[in-house]
C-alpha cells in the first residue's frame, strides 16, 4: 500500500500540465491556517520502525516524544487526501490529490525519539526537533531546521537555509544558494554550498569538510587532537576562531588571497603564500590537520571568537 | 570513508587528498625509523604501495591504521636488504658515548628528536615502533624477525639513552 | 655495577612483569632512590615519545608519487574486465586533453580531469585495446578525446537535458540553478585564466578540476530534480 500511495502521488505530480508545474502551490504555515485539521491520526509503532514523509509542498514539523506512537496532524485543501501506511518496517506518510493539481499539505507529526526520520519534497519547509536517531531531510525550495539528531544526519536544500543545532554524529549538509548554520554540534561534519555561507559555531568535531564557491566559511570551535579539518572556497573567506591551546598543523594555500592571524604562526607571510604554494605551519604539538584553501579570499585565524564576515555584494 | 572508496576506484585526486592528510604522520614514522636516511624516497615508496593495495582495504580497521601498517612494512622491507641488519641488534655499549650532549635550544622537542636520530639502528627502530607508534613487543618481534626478549631489551636500552637528553 | 632491577624498569613501566616480580620490584623501589629516579626518567621518555608531533617533509613529494602511480594503476580485485576502470594522473590527462565519459542508466555523466591542453591521441582507447588482448565491448567506460570546446559540448549535453525538462521546475528554481551555475563558471574561468599564466601550477590544476566536478554535481542534482518531476 505504501508503494501504491507513493506511486499515486508521484504520478499525479508528473501529470501536472507545464503551466501548473511552473507555479508552485501556495505554501501556508500552520499559523496561517486556522481551520480544523483535516487529518488527525495516531498509529502504534514498534522499535525499529522508520518514518518516511513524502510531501510535494508544505510544511513538515516533526517533534518527538517517549511514546511508541506516531501522531499525524495535517492541514490541507479538501481535494487532498493524506495516507498513513504502516508496514511494520516503515510508517509512510504521503498525500494525493483526488482531483486537479497537487496542493500543499502542512504536517505536525509527533514521533518516538528513537525513530529514524526521512522527509523528501520539492516545496517543503522542514523542522525536526528532539530526535535521538538518524534524520534525513531533502527539499528543493524550503528551509531545513534540525534540532537534535544522532548518528547520520543529512539536511539538503537547493534554495533554502539549512540549520542544524545540537546534533551528535555524522552530519552532511548542503544548500546551493542559501546559508548553512551549524551550532552546538559534535562528530563529523561535511558541509557544502555554492553561494551560501557556511557558519559553524560551538562545534566539537573530529572531522570537518566544508566547501563553497563564493560563500564565507566561519568555524568557531574545538580542534581535536588528531582531527582532520578542511575548509575550502573559491572567492569566499575562511574565518576561524580557535582556542588558545590548539594543537594543529595548518596547511594553507591561496592563489591571490590573503592570510592574517593573531596566533604565533611562523612562515605564513605574503612572500610564502604565493600562487597556490602550500605553506605548512604548526601550533602546539601539531596533532590535528587543518587545511585552509581559498583561490582569492581572505583567511583569518583568531584566538577565541571568529572574525566577522566582510560585507560583500551578492554573497 | 568516501575518499578512500573513490581513490580505490582510481581517482587520483581523492588519493592525493589521502596522501596530504596522512603525509605528516607517515613521513615522521619513516624519518624516525631510518634516522632520516632516504626518508623522502621511502615515503614515496609507501604511498605508491598504498595506491597499489587500496583495493584490498577492507575497512575492518581505520584507514589510518591500515596505511600505517603498510608504511611500517615498506620500511622494514628496505631494512631486510641491509645485510648488516642483524648486527644492528647487538650494538655495544660504546655507542652511548658517541651521542652528542643536549644542544642549548629552547625547543626541547628538537633535542629529543635529534637524540632519537642518533640512537643505534635496532634500538631506534624498536623505540619508534613501541613508544611512538604503539606496537606491542610480540608484533615488533614478528615484524623485525627477532625475539620478544630482544625487543624488550633494545627498548629499555633506547629509553635509558634518551633519558639523558631530557635534562 | 648496575642494579639488577634497573634492567626490568621498562618492563615494569609497560606492565609486563608477573605479579610476583612486580611486588618484588616495588619493594625494591621503596628503598632505592636511584631506581626510583630512573623510573621517573623513563616515564618522562615514554611521555615525550607519545607527544612527538607529526611533521611532513620539506619538499613536495607528490609529483614523484604521481609520476610513479601513473604507471601503476590501482589494483581493483574481483572486478571483471568489463567493469574495469582506468585511472590517469592529472598531468597525463591534461597533456592528452582527455575526458572520460561514463554511460550508466539513462544519464550521461562526464568526469573531467583536464581539458585545457591541445588535442592529443585518445590514450585511454589504446589502453583499453591493449588490456589482455580481449576486446571490451561490455565496458561501460567510453574513453574519448576532448579539447576544451569538446568538454564544453559534453557539459552542454547535460545542460540540454536540463533545458528540455525545465518546464518541470518552477521559474524561480531555474533562476537559482542558473545563477549558481554562473557562479561556478566564473570560478572556472578565473582558474583557467590563472592557469594560462602559470601552466605548471599544481594547485590551479586541482582547483580547476574541483570547480568542474562541482559544476557536474550541480547539473546532476538539477537533472535529478527534473526526473523527479
Amino acid at each position: 500500500m505504501l508503494t501504491a500511495g507513493l506511486a499515486l502521488a508521484l504520478t499525479l505530480a508528473r501529470a501536472q500540465t507545464p503551466a501548473q508545474a511552473q507555479t508552485p502551490p501556495q505554501v501556508q504555515t500552520p499559523a496561517a491556517r486556522r481551520d480544523t485539521p483535516n487529518t488527525d491520526e495516531t498509529v502504534a509503532v514498534q522499535r525499529g520502525t522508520r518514518l518516511m514523509v513524502n510531501n510535494f509542498a508544505g510544511e513538515v514539523i516533526i517533534r518527538t516524544w517517549n511514546k511508541d506512537q506516531v501522531h499525524v496532524v495535517a492541514r490541507h485543501q479538501p481535494r487532498m487526501k493524506v495516507g498513513i501506511h504502516n508496514s511494520g518496517a516503515i510508517v509512510g506518510i504521503t498525500a494525493a490529490s483526488m482531483s486537479g493539481a497537487s496542493g500543499s499539505v502542512d504536517y505536525e507529526i509527533t514521533a518516538p525519539a528513537w525513530m529514524p526520520i526521512r522527509t523528501e519534497g520539492t516545496y517543503n519547509f522542514v523542522t525536526v526537533e528532539g530526535s535521538q536517531a538518524e534524520v534525513f531531510a531533502n527539499t528543493v525550495r524550503g528551509d531545513v531546521t534540525i534540532k537534535g539528531g544522532t548518528g547520520s544526519i543529512t539536511a539538503k536544500s537547493v534554495e533554502g537555509e539549512v540549520q542544524v543545532d545540537g546534533a551528535r554524529g555524522k552530519l552532511t549538509v548542503s544548500s546551493v544558494n542559501h546559508g548553512i548554520l551549524i551550532t552546538n554540534t559534535s562528530g563529523e561534519i561535511a558541509a557544502d554550498s555554492v553561494n551560501g555561507a557556511i557558519t559553524m559555531t560551538a562545534i566539537d568535531a573530529t572531522s570537518v569538510d566544508a566547501s563553497t564557491v563564493n560563500g564565507t566559511i566561519t568555524y568557531e570551535g574545538r580542534i581535536a587532537d588528531n582531527g582532520h579539518y578542511s575548509l575550502e572556497t573559491h572567492n569566499g573567506d575562511l574565518l576561524l576562531g580557535l582556542p588558545e591551546n590548539v594543537n594543529a598543523t595548518f596547511t594553507i594555500r591561496t592563489y591571490r588571497g590573503s592570510f592574517s592571524t593573531d596566533f604565533p604562526l611562523q612562515g605564513v607571510g605574503q612572500n610564502e603564500l604565493q600562487r597556490g604554494r602550500r605553506v605548512t605551519t604548526t601550533l602546539g604539538t601539531g596533532s590535528a590537520e587543518v587545511s585552509l584553501e581559498t583561490f582569492g579570499g581572505a583567511i583569518r585565524l583568531r584566538r577565541g571568537t571568529a572574525p566577522t564576515p566582510r560585507r560583500r555584494g551578492g554573497s | 570513508m568516501a575518499e578512500v572508496a573513490r581513490a580505490a576506484k582510481g581517482d587520483v585526486r581523492a588519493f592525493e587528498a589521502l596522501y596530504r592528510a596522512h603525509l605528516p604522520r607517515v613521513h615522521s614514522l619513516v624519518r624516525r625509523m631510518t634516522a632520516g636516511r632516504d626518508a623522502d624516497e621511502l615515503t614515496q615508496d609507501v604511498f605508491v604501495r598504498v595506491w597499489q593495495k587500496l583495493g584490498t582495504f577492507r575497512g575492518d580497521s581505520s584507514f589510518g591504521t591500515w596505511l600505517h601498517r603498510l608504511a611500517v612494512n615498506v620500511v622494514i622491507e628496505r631494512f631486510r636488504t641491509d645485510q648488516a641488519r642483524r648486527a644492528r641488534m647487538h650494538d655495544g655499549e660504546e655507542i652511548f658515548n658517541t651521542i652528542a650532549g643536549p644542544a642549548l635550544t629552547r625547543d626541547i622537542r628538537l633535542d629529543f628528536e635529534a637524540a632519537l636520530e642518533k640512537l643505534p639502528d635496532g634500538a631506534r627502530e624498536i623505540f619508534v615502533l613501541h613508544d611512538v607508534e604503539g606496537y606491542k613487543h610480540h608484533e615488533i618481534a614478528t615484524l623485525l624477525e627477532i625475539s620478544p626478549g630482544t625487543s624488550k631489551a633494545q627498548l629499555h636500552r633506547a629509553r635509558m639513552m634518551l633519558r639523558k637528553h631530557l635534562k | 655495577m648496575t642494579d639488577t632491577w634497573n634492567d626490568r624498569l621498562s618492563e615494569y613501566l609497560d606492565d609486563e612483569l608477573t605479579p610476583g616480580e612486580r611486588a618484588a620490584l616495588e619493594a625494591h623501589l621503596a628503598t632505592c632512590r636511584d631506581c626510583t629516579e630512573t623510573l621517573e626518567e623513563l616515564r618522562a621518555v615514554v611521555a615525550r615519545a607519545g607527544a612527538l608531533p607529526a611533521r611532513g617533509p620539506d619538499a613536495d613529494l607528490w609529483p614523484g608519487v604521481a609520476e610513479r602511480i601513473e604507471n601503476a594503476p590501482a589494483v581493483i580485485p574481483f572486478l571483471t574486465r568489463s567493469r574495469r576502470r582506468f585511472s590517469f594522473t592529472l598531468p597525463q590527462l591534461v597533456a592528452a586533453g582527455l575526458a572520460l565519459m561514463v554511460v550508466s542508466g539513462g544519464g550521461v555523466w562526464v568526469l573531467n580531469h583536464g581539458g585545457d591542453a591541445t588535442s592529443g591521441p585518445p590514450v585511454a582507447a589504446q589502453a583499453v585495446a591493449g588490456q589482455g588482448g580481449a576486446a571490451a565491448p561490455e565496458t561501460n567506460i567510453v574513453p574519448a578525446s576532448f579539447v576544451d570546446p569538446r568538454y564544453d559540448e559534453a557539459i552542454a549535453d547535460l545542460q540540454q537535458t536540463l533545458q528540455d525538462g525545465r518546464a518541470q521546475l518552477d521559474p524561480q528554481t531555474v533562476r537559482i540553478l542558473e545563477a549558481n551555475l554562473d557562479a561556478i563558471d566564473k570560478a572556472i574561468d578565473q582558474s583557467r585564466e590563472a592557469l594560462a599564466k602559470d601552466p605548471a601550477n599544481l594547485y590551479l590544476h586541482n582547483h580547476l578540476a574541483d570547480a568542474r566536478q562541482r559544476k557536474l554535481a550541480l547539473l546532476r542534482r538539477a537533472v535529478e530534480m527534473v526526473n523527479k518531476g
